[in-house]
């Protein structure tokens, strides 16, 4: 055996004995494609949906408040809370979802203070005030909202909110 | 989960049946918990720092997972996914080539953080193993770091056994005058 080989083999064992065995971090599986073509070929996002695992890449790694844990460790107990839409968005992480999931996220991950913005998801969220004449009792035209088929905002539903399970 | 995510990707057509989707999942990980280290080792020498390399096998056995349905032979997942890490490591080699505004050939220097990985003592290694041929360098890598045999190096690289016997001989004795071998 040569000098360079041995040299070789010393220096393979030194960096065996750096990153053993097992050591690599867990494995993150593909996202899903964020965006879909549409046929005018402009790109619209789609929705992260419940329970799909996707990676963040290094340059967004770690996440704000959850330093060294990957998604997947903390998907499954976002998963066990229904209703709920996990999306990345830069650093952050955005949960979408009903107001009252938030007490059970905080639950879910432990408690404390985590950069998880709860949103209200699109079924939940009271019109705009652009079309706050659809929902008043009686609208510009002097017509019943019922006519148009717009539905009343949910009675248990308050009012939306933005801030940190 | 897991399941949920085979067959809502089943479901979406993008070719991945339910089935083949969770075979996928599960057999990717069996893979990446067997051999991510052995690749994230490889792929420390060809790029110089650990976060880059763990990301190449990362990207790698992403690769492998997107194209799992088309894989011909389960059993060589492991030689395509090699392969996928050193070629990711030349794009990177090659990005940061570009980036600097250096030719491609232009051999670098061993990173801090890969001699802190394998210490002091092999720093001339590392330095001399980067400027020999690219060739060179990864068919000595394959051998002695990642402990291929001549089949397996062939197969990753692309090249016969005869090949790689015959680099591998010059690259030892490019690396021998590196050392000052013979001196």
């Amino acid at each position: 055996m040569t000098t360079a080989e041995s040299k070789l083999r010393a220096a393979a064992r030194a960096l065996a004995r750096a990153i053993p065995d097992g050591s690599a971090p867990s494995l993150r599986l593909p996202a899903p494609r964020r965006h879909r073509r549409t046929a005018g070929g402009r790109a619209r996002p789609v929705r992260w949906p419940l329970g799909m695992p996707f990676r963040v890449s290094r340059a967004r790694w770690p996440l704000t408040g959850f330093p060294g844990h990957p998604p997947q460790a903390w998907l499954v107990p976002l998963a066990a809370v229904a209703a709920i839409t996990v999306m990345a968005v830069g650093p952050r992480i955005f949960v979408l979802g009903p107001a009252g999931a938030a007490p059970a996220l905080r639950a879910a991950l432990g408690g404390g203070s985590h950069p998880v913005m709860i949103l209200r998801g699109p079924a939940q969220r009271p019109p705009s005030p652009a079309k706050q004449h659809h929902t008043s009792p009686v609208n510009r035209h002097g017509t019943s909202p019922a006519k148009h088929h717009h539905p009343a905002p949910l009675p248990h539903l308050d009012t939306p909110t933005l801030g940190t399970a | 989960m897991q399941s949920e995510f085979a067959d809502r990707v089943g479901s979406r057509g993008r070719g991945i049946a339910g089935t083949s989707a969770a075979s996928a999942d599960e057999s990717v990980s069996r893979l990446y918990q067997a051999h991510a280290s052995g690749l994230v080792r490889l792929a420390v020498i060809m790029v110089g720092d650990r976060p880059t390399a763990e990301d190449v096998v990362q990207e790698a056995f992403c690769g492998l997972y997107r194209r799992w349905p088309h894989l011909a032979d389960g059993a060589n997942a492991l030689a395509y996914t090699r392969s996928a890490v050193l070629n990711r490591c030349r794009s990177v080699q090659r990005y940061r080539a570009r980036r600097a505004g250096h030719r491609v050939a232009e051999p670098t220097a061993a990173s801090a953080e890969a001699v802190a990985l394998v210490g002091e003592e092999h720093r001339e290694v590392l330095a001399a193993l980067q400027v020999l041929p690219p060739r060179q360098r990864e068919a000595l890598v394959l051998r002695f770091f990642a402990d291929l045999g001549d089949a397996d190096i062939a197969r990753t690289m692309g090249v016969s056994r005869g090949t790689v016997k015959s680099t591998i001989s010059r690259g030892l004795t490019a690396l021998g005058k590196q050392l000052g071998e013979g001196e």
